[in-house]
């Protein structure tokens, strides 16, 4: 069927999947500092406290299972005079952004990302809900997008 | 990871060489952070009340023998101190900033590292700023805004006041002299009424005031019009070159009477609910009492006091802000006046209006009134200190909406503006007007109180969104303000194959979301708006706001004309 949010004759350069063992790792601490009260407190005071430990459990291996789906779905496409971003999967997405509107990019990595070698980069224009963001990409394409982005913008930027 | 020659490229620190990052003053991190560093040991006083009720001179006199509990909480004081300041210098030393060749970069971060760069032909204005403790220590911050929406400025803090002095005449320079040069090597950006906000007011005498009337501030100066009948002002002035020196007297354009102001304040739906909710309630009172005997009415007079005080609060402020509501056409823009209490002025350049929205509540349509807000461009700094409105016309009749309307989107390249305008207004999706792509009957299902009226139509100058059964809304975008568009479907938009489209502009109030549109006409959609937005970017903007505002009488009739 018709899909409106993937344009024909566009393939999107999928983001690395380095990204899955990022989010994975991410989730896997977050779900440790949640499930560490109540393991704790079942070992040492009550059995009956796994109980709060279920419904985190299965929030977690949810999300576990969501994670690659989701970085899978991620993507761009340098066009001709738009940068284009596709994500979701249930929801999805596509956002456009002409090169002329990008009024600065900004990068960033954080430790655990930098350590798989995998960058984010976000697209700024004028407007405030502009969803420029793209995680996953490796530093090296991170890097020369930023710069690819930057002078484009700079030669077609046309003022607001 | 292996540490080459050619060291792993890290995507966060490219564009300049090393040797040009330059660092921030080292008080910076004490400065930015000096409330935790106070916070803490307070927070310990606070939960340890002992320290002070108990307090003896033996204590004291023990701290260096270890055997009182004073030395321990100094202890830890002093250990936070040191992790506190210990990681304030690894930020330090990872706070630097730069002069590139084209454009100004920022980098920090330790574990999270952020660089940020800000071209200089996009930089509005370049500020200096001194918080309250940087004044103490003859420190001060680099406020550099670059044309765009509400987190649209970067800081570089904190440096000596003598070398912010040096670094912005370097930053002011260096985006003259490039602005300079893409202007020559760019001949088909428009120069002859350069863009509003695209100027940048980087000149030292100009970089600290705020810019209103930024557009028309090179000092346009205007042949005269009589502002009363337009035909006086007449042929003579029309051809008059752009800088004559007549200055142009101010142009009455609408204004509301307090008596149609006050109508239609009280012909509002949530003041209806409102009165109706408080009379519900006394009468319902006044019946348990007679039962139950007065402490009931009395219980019941203490719930009628909120239901009193919130609806007259509502209606007192939007009386006393808009009162007297008047705008005029005047040299630099559109100039609003209004208030009771607090009379306020502003000035609405046209050029920074980057979206239009006509509402029609429901117990309005029997009247003939509508209400005009737009979404105006701008520092987001300056809106939250002046107070900027976004209404237009709180409320008017039809014409003095066309006419608000017209002041700030001078055409809708359609050769019928007025039944256009018919149609987006109070149009409906059983007329079949191909203009307007409507919502397909199985988006019953997901909306089946608006899907007769959502409709939106892209013409060579505006994208339309027409939404809202008990409150008629449409909005009009210009389409070279669109700055990006978001195509989005969710799963149940995808089993009737409809889809939304964003019209992403500068924020503001006005939604731009076009919902529940067919698949098909979705793409063709996105791609003719990003087409359009590109081309009309750099494309000449026709008369310029003096000449409009003069020698039209008629918003939109000039264009049947022509």
């Amino acid at each position: 069927m018709l899909d409106p949010t993937r344009p024909e004759g566009i393939t999107f350069v999928p983001v690395s999947p380095a990204l899955i063992r990022v989010r994975v790792i991410g989730a896997i601490i977050t779900f440790a500092v949640l499930a560490t009260p109540s393991i704790l407190i079942t070992i040492f005071v009550d059995r009956w406290a796994a109980m709060a430990f279920i419904p985190i459990t299965l929030l977690a291996v949810w999300i576990l299972w969501l994670i690659p789906r989701r970085v899978r779905a991620m993507g761009y496409y340098e066009g001709k005079d738009e940068f284009l971003i596709v994500k979701g999967i249930l929801f999805r997405q596509l956002t456009v952004i002409p090169y002329g509107r990008i009024q600065y990019v900004d990068v960033k990595e954080g430790p655990i990302a930098r350590h798989y070698g995998i960058t984010t980069i976000e697209m700024y224009t004028a407007s405030a809900e502009t969803a420029g963001k793209l995680e996953g990409l490796p530093a090296a394409e991170a890097a020369r997008l930023h710069d690819a982005l930057a002078a484009r913008g700079m030669v077609e930027h046309a003022g607001l | 990871m292996a540490k080459n020659a050619e060291s792993t490229i890290r995507a966060a620190e490219s564009g300049v060489p090393e040797e040009r990052w330059q660092r921030v003053h080292i008080l910076t991190p004490f400065i930015q952070s000096w409330h935790l560093i106070v916070v803490i040991p307070a927070l310990i006083a606070w939960q340890n009340p002992e320290i002070f009720t108990e307090f003896s001179v033996e204590d004291v006199r023990n701290v260096f023998d270890g055997t009182s509990y004073l030395s321990y909480i100094l202890l830890a004081v002093a250990a936070v101190i040191l992790v506190i300041v210990a990681i304030s210098y690894l930020m330090w030393r990872r706070t630097n900033y730069a002069l590139g060749d084209e454009a100004v970069w920022f980098r920090s971060g330790i574990l999270m590292r952020s660089q940020r760069h800000a071209r200089f032909d996009r930089v509005q204005s370049v500020d200096i700023v001194q918080p309250l403790l940087g004044r103490i220590f003859g420190l001060g911050k680099l406020r550099i805004e670059v044309a765009g929406g509400a987190d649209s400025h970067f800081d570089i803090a904190f440096l000596s006041m003598s070398d912010l002095e040096v670094l912005r005449n370097q930053v002011v320079a260096l985006a003259a002299g490039t602005r300079r040069t893409t202007q020559a090597d760019n001949p088909t950006v428009n120069q002859a009424a350069p863009d509003s906000t695209g100027t940048p007011h980087y000149l030292p005498s100009e970089a600290t005031t705020e810019h209103t009337s930024d557009d028309l501030h090179s000092g346009l100066t205007i042949s005269s019009a009589n502002g009363q009948t337009v035909q006086n002002g007449g042929a003579a002035q029309n051809q008059a070159p752009a800088h004559s020196a007549i200055p142009m007297e101010e142009r009455a354009l609408f204004s509301v009477p307090a008596k149609m102001h006050i109508q239609s304040l009280l012909l509002s739906l949530s003041f209806l609910i409102s009165a109706l909710v408080l009379i519900a309630t006394i009468v319902t009172a006044v019946l348990l009492a007679r039962w139950g005997g007065a402490e009931v009415l009395l219980a019941g007079a203490a719930g009628l006091v909120p239901l009193i005080i919130v609806p007259a609060q509502v209606i007192w402020t939007e009386f006393n802000t808009n009162f007297n509501f008047s705008a005029f056409a005047s040299a630099e823009g559109i100039r609003i006046q209004r208030g009771l209490t607090e009379a306020r002025s502003q000035t609405i350049p046209p050029k920074r209006v980057h979206a239009v929205e006509v509402t029609q509540p429901w117990l309005w349509r029997k009247m003939g009134w509508y209400r005009v807000r737009i979404v105006q461009a701008g520092n987001a700094v300056l809106e939250a200190n002046r107070g900027q409105s976004d209404i237009l016309l709180p409320v008017g009749t039809r014409l003095q909406a066309e006419l608000a309307m017209w002041l700030v989107v001078p055409e809708l390249g359609v050769h019928d503006p007025l039944s256009f305008i018919e149609n987006a207004l109070n149009g409906a999706n059983d007329q079949a007007d191909p203009r307007f792509i409507a919502t397909p009957k199985s988006v019953r299902k997901l909306d089946w109180l608006t899907w007769k009226r959502r409709a939106c139509a892209v013409t060579p100058a505006v994208f339309v969104i027409r939404q809202g059964r008990i409150t008629r809304r449409t909005a009009f975008i210009p389409v070279e303000r669109i700055q990006s568009v978001k195509v989005s479907q969710g799963p149940y938009e995808r089993t009737l194959g409809v889809a939304d489209i964003c019209a992403q502009v500068v924020p503001g109030s006005i939604p731009t979301i076009a919902a529940h549109i067919p698949a098909q006409h979705v793409m063709t959609l996105t791609a003719e708006l990003v087409r359009l937005s590109a081309e009309r970017r750099y494309q000449d903007v026709g008369l310029t706001w003096e000449e409009r505002v003069q020698h039209s009488a008629t918003p939109f009739a000039v264009e049947d004309t022509r």
